[in-house]
This record gives C-alpha cells, sequence and structure tokens, in this order.
C-alpha cells in the first residue's frame, strides 16, 4: 500500500472522530440540545450527527477501497503494458538479429575472398576495404541492439563500487588518441570522499566513458569538459558539462531514444546508441538521468545514483 | 604430409561457397553438407580432422548431430557456428561436447584461429576439455557447475566475470586470448565496454591467486596480443 492510500484512510477515519468531538463539545456546553422537538416528534441531533458521521466514514472508506483498487489495476496494466511493448522490441531485436548474422557472415567472407584476388588495382583493393568497414559497422550495430535489449538485471554485477575508480578508468579510456578538449574533474567541496554505490563496475565505466566521449565529440578542441562528482549522503551526483554544441530544446525529450541523432550532430560520427545505453546502465542501477542543454552553448547530463547502504 | 581434412555444415549455400575458398587457402581439404543429416552420414563417412557445424540447420540441427557424433563415441572435434547471444547459451554448447563455438557473424581470421587451435589442442578420441565439470591445474581447480575455484583446496572468492575469464583461459590453455575476444565470450558486450575492464578482471585473478603479472605461474600478459593460460589443464567429470 502507497503512503498516499495510507494517508486517505486515515483522513477517513478522521471524520467519525472529529464530528464525536465536535458533537461532545456542543453537548457539554449546552450549545445544542439533546433532542429537539419539532412539534410531533422528539429528533435526537446527537444521533442524527453520530450515525452521519460513521455513514460518511464508511461510504468514504468504501469510494476509497474501490479507488486504491481501480488505481491499483490501473498501474498494473500500465506495466503490463510496458512489459508487453518490451518484450515485442525485444523478440523483433532477436528475429532482426537472427535475420541479418547469415548475410552478414557470407559478406565478410566475399570480401576476404575478393581481398585475395591477385588482380585487384589499389582503387579496388581501397573500395573492397571500404566495404568491410561499412559491414562492421552494420554488425556494430545489430549487436548493440540486441545488446541494449537483452542487458537486464540477471546480466549485471552488483558489488560495491568506489566511484572515484569508475571516473578515473572513465577519464582515462575516454576519446584516448584522439584530439581533445581537456577534461576537468572536480569533486565536491566538502571534507568526505564521494561515496560507495552498489552496481556493475565494467557498465558503470562504459556509461561514464560514453558520456565523456560525446561531451569531446560535440565541443571543440579550445572548449572545455568538466566532470563533477558528489554526493549528498542519499545520492551520488555525476555531472559530465561540456561547451559544445548544445541540444536544440524541441531534440530534448528523444535525446535517449535508440538510433536518434539530433539534427546538428549528423554531421558528427556515431551510432545513436551511446546516449540509449547509458540510459539503460542508469535505469538498471535504479538511478536517473537528466539533461540541461543550451544550443549553442553547451551540455550538462546529470547521473543520480543512491549510495550503497553504509556508502 | 595429407591436409587436414575439414567437414563444413550449413544449410546456407552462399556461406558455404565463400567459405570453402577461404579454408582452402589456408590449407584444408573442405567436405560440404547442407543440413544436419547429410553432416552425420559425412563424419562416419570420410572422418574428418574436424567439423564446423552450423547449429540452426533443417532436418537434425547442429546441437542435435553433435550429440548423436558423441553418443556414437565419435571425439571429432566440433566447432560449432552459433547464433545465440548470451555467453550462458554459448557455455551450454561446450557443455555439449563442442571444442569451440564461433558466433555469427564473425571475421574470417577469427575463424582461422580457432581452427588451428583446436585443430592443436584435439587429443584423438578423448573427450575435448570444454565437457567436463571440473577443470584442474596445478593446485588450482574449478568447479564449472557450481561457479566456485579452489586454490590448494581453499575455496577463492572471485566475481562471476573474473572466473568466467579464468575458465576460458583454462579451456584454450596454451593460446593467446586477445581482449576482444575475452569480452566477446565472457561478458558478451566487446563493443560497448572498454578491454580495460578485462585488464581489470585479470589483475582481480592475479591478486586471489597470489600471481606475478612479471614472473607469472597462471596467467602470462602478452603485449599487444593478450593473454595466455600457462598451466596445462586436465578435465574431471
Amino acid at each position: 500500500m502507497r503512503y498516499g492510500h495510507i494517508l486517505i484512510l486515515v483522513g477517513i477515519a478522521a471524520i467519525p472522530a472529529s464530528l464525536g468531538l465536535l458533537l461532545s463539545l456542543l453537548l457539554r456546553h449546552d450549545w445544542l440540545a439533546n433532542f429537539i422537538y419539532t412539534g410531533r416528534y422528539y429528533v435526537d441531533l446527537a444521533w442524527i450527527v453520530s450515525t452521519g458521521g460513521i455513514g460518511l466514514s464508511v461510504l468514504g472508506g468504501i469510494s476509497a477501497l474501490v479507488f486504491m483498487g481501480i488505481s491499483q489495476r490501473i498501474e498494473r496494466a500500465q506495466a503490463q503494458l510496458l512489459a508487453d511493448a518490451l518484450e515485442d522490441r525485444r523478440r523483433f531485436l532477436r528475429r532482426l538479429d537472427h535475420e541479418v548474422k547469415n548475410p552478414l557472415t557470407i559478406i565478410l567472407l566475399s570480401l576476404s575472398n575478393l581481398q585475395h584476388s591477385p588482380h585487384l588495382s589499389s582503387d579496388e583493393s581501397s573500395s573492397l576495404e571500404r566495404a568491410a568497414q561499412q559491414v562492421q559497422r552494420l554488425q556494430k550495430l545489430v549487436i548493440d541492439l540486441r545488446w541494449l535489449t537483452e542487458l537486464d538485471a540477471k546480466t549485471t554485477e552488483r558489488s560495491r563500487i568506489d566511484l572515484r575508480e569508475i571516473i578515473r578508468d572513465a577519464v582515462q579510456s575516454a576519446g584516448l588518441g584522439k584530439a581533445r578538449p581537456c577534461i576537468h574533474v572536480r569533486y565536491q567541496e566538502v571534507p568526505w570522499p564521494v561515496g560507495i554505490v552498489l552496481g556493475d563496475r565494467d557498465l558503470l565505466v562504459t556509461a561514464l566513458r560514453n558520456l565523456l566521449d560525446n561531451a569531446m565529440k560535440f565541443t571543440e578542441e579550445t572548449g572545455q569538459v568538466e566532470l563533477r562528482a558528489s554526493d549528498d549522503g542519499h545520492t551520488v551526483t555525476l555531472e559530465v558539462a561540456d561547451t559544445g554544441i548544445g541540444i536544440p530544446a524541441d531534440e530534448m525529450p528523444h535525446v535517449f531514444d535508440e538510433l536518434y541523432r539530433g539534427q546538428n550532430a549528423k554531421r558528427i560520427s556515431g551510432s545513436g546508441m551511446g546516449l540509449a545505453l547509458v540510459h539503460r546502465i542508469v535505469t538498471l542501477h535504479h538511478g536517473t538521468i537528466t539533461v540541461r542543454s543550451r544550443e549553442g552553448h553547451g551540455t550538462v547530463m546529470t547521473i543520480n545514483l543512491p549510495l550503497a547502504p553504509g556508502g | 604430409m595429407a591436409r587436414p581434412r575439414i567437414l563444413v555444415a550449413d544449410d546456407e549455400v552462399d556461406l558455404i561457397a565463400e567459405l570453402k575458398p577461404l579454408l582452402e587457402r589456408s590449407g584444408y581439404d573442405i567436405s560440404t553438407a547442407i543440413d544436419g543429416r547429410q553432416a552425420l552420414e559425412l563424419a562416419q563417412q570420410i572422418h574428418p580432422d574436424l567439423i564446423i557445424l552450423d547449429v540452426l540447420m533443417p532436418y537434425i540441427d547442429g546441437r542435435e548431430v553433435l550429440r548423436r557424433l558423441r553418443e556414437a563415441d565419435n571425439w571429432t572435434p566440433v566447432i560449432l557456428l552459433t547464433q545465440v547471444g548470451t555467453p550462458i547459451e554459448r557455455a551450454m554448447s561446450l557443455q555439449e561436447g563442442a571444442d569451440d563455438y564461433i558466433n555469427k557473424p564473425f571475421d574470417p581470421f577469427e575463424l582461422l584461429a580457432r581452427v588451428q587451435a583446436v585443430l592443436r589442442r584435439t587429443r584423438h578420441g578423448q573427450l575435448p576439455i570444454s565437457s567436463y565439470r571440473w577443470l584442474m591445474a596445478d593446485n588450482l581447480r574449478v568447479d564449472r557447475q557450481t561457479r566456485q575455484a579452489w586454490l590448494s583446496d581453499e575455496l577463492v572468492n572471485l566475481t562471476a566475470r573474473a572466473l568466467g575469464v579464468l575458465e576460458y583461459l583454462m579451456l584454450h590453455t596454451g593460446e593467446i586470448v586477445p581482449r576482444e575476444r575475452l569480452l566477446d565470450e565472457v561478458w558478451g558486450w566487446s563493443y560497448a565496454v572498454e578491454t580495460r575492464a578485462v585488464d581489470i578482471r585479470i589483475a582481480e585473478l592475479r591478486k586471489i591467486l597470489g600471481d606475478d603479472a612479471d614472473e607469472p605461474r597462471f596467467v602470462e600478459t602478452i603485449v599487444g596480443q593478450g593473454y595466455r593460460f600457462l598451466v596445462a589443464v586436465e578435465g574431471k567429470p
């Protein structure tokens, strides 16, 4: 039972109690006569008020129970609809994955055989090389999509993780070997270390690295990327802020959708899977991710994760 | 010296048509089958040195072909071409008696490397090590069923992924296993996760097994290539 439901029931129980209290006060001070003579009958006012109160609370109670029952059913139906939609998508991606695997394997083998032909010009070799790269890109996309839908609580580890290690690993691996803006890492300005979370180390590193990769990809070399970490005793907050191209306001609701690519991001390479993956990982850790952005100025991605007990 | 003969069974004729020249160029004689029944018949007739078996085939699927071969005491090494995604599903293929598996779509050179490795490590007429429950190397024991490991009879506390890495390296002892392959096989996420994740698990393994990276007893780092398990591994049912 939800906290709100308990409040409703307490409220309903308070109706007869408050009416009884009011009645006893009125009677005690003789502000209300026990009986009123109407000219033909004696009317017992106390009885009417108390019985009316009980009647009202019984009616209210029944209504509240019916309301709670209906709202629980609606919630269950909504959860079922969501689960069905997710399962439908999984089935579709499994089929797609399955149907695409054999053609991709054949194309990879064909290209490999062609590359061994002794009569290839250098232009033809380059074309084959490009074709092989594009097949690998397609292969990666299919595997990423499949992986995203298969990723669930069963396949994730849950161990106590020091977020400073996650930050160190993610910063080390983000954008390695590329010209990139400098990453500034700033921890909270309080004297305790950022807390411990329960989760999957590899997945959390992946999520943070993806955010850093994105921030660097969409920021000029002269720009800045800042990683901030803090905790308030209940929640750890990780923020990746950049001075990059930003996200147009009308695209904000879609940034975590699979395969979504913003209009101003299309000239920069990417699969459109990175943020969807980050969202899935954060959700699996019972956390939230939000985005704030000003087009042309920059973006701030904020991950909130619950601290581990005793963390 | 005769060229090793490989039987390739897959219902995709185009795949066979492309796989055949690739393997022939690499020094193997190739026979082909386009369904499970034909694969079983040919396996009995031509006695290949290795069978590459697609899992999804008409009439009798690859897994059933493998089971029937093993029931008939035929221990020809088998590499399964799998379509399944999760490492658990793929590990099941090994327990059914396959010597190795490779997930479609595969890099042609990766398949050639697996073929060479399987032919090199095969012990003729014996169960593949991957079908045993227990793996033993010196004072290290791994129970693949309960997912536990012991060092000098003392239970060691390994994370699921570190144990997965140890198991995979032990099953491929003596081979250089690239980080990407470990990610693919143990994590199942070769594209999303950094290869550094593998290094972290190897460091965890070394710490718990008391292994020294500079003078390794169990796991050796081959710079720029991957990791290699150094000790001979025995299997026990």
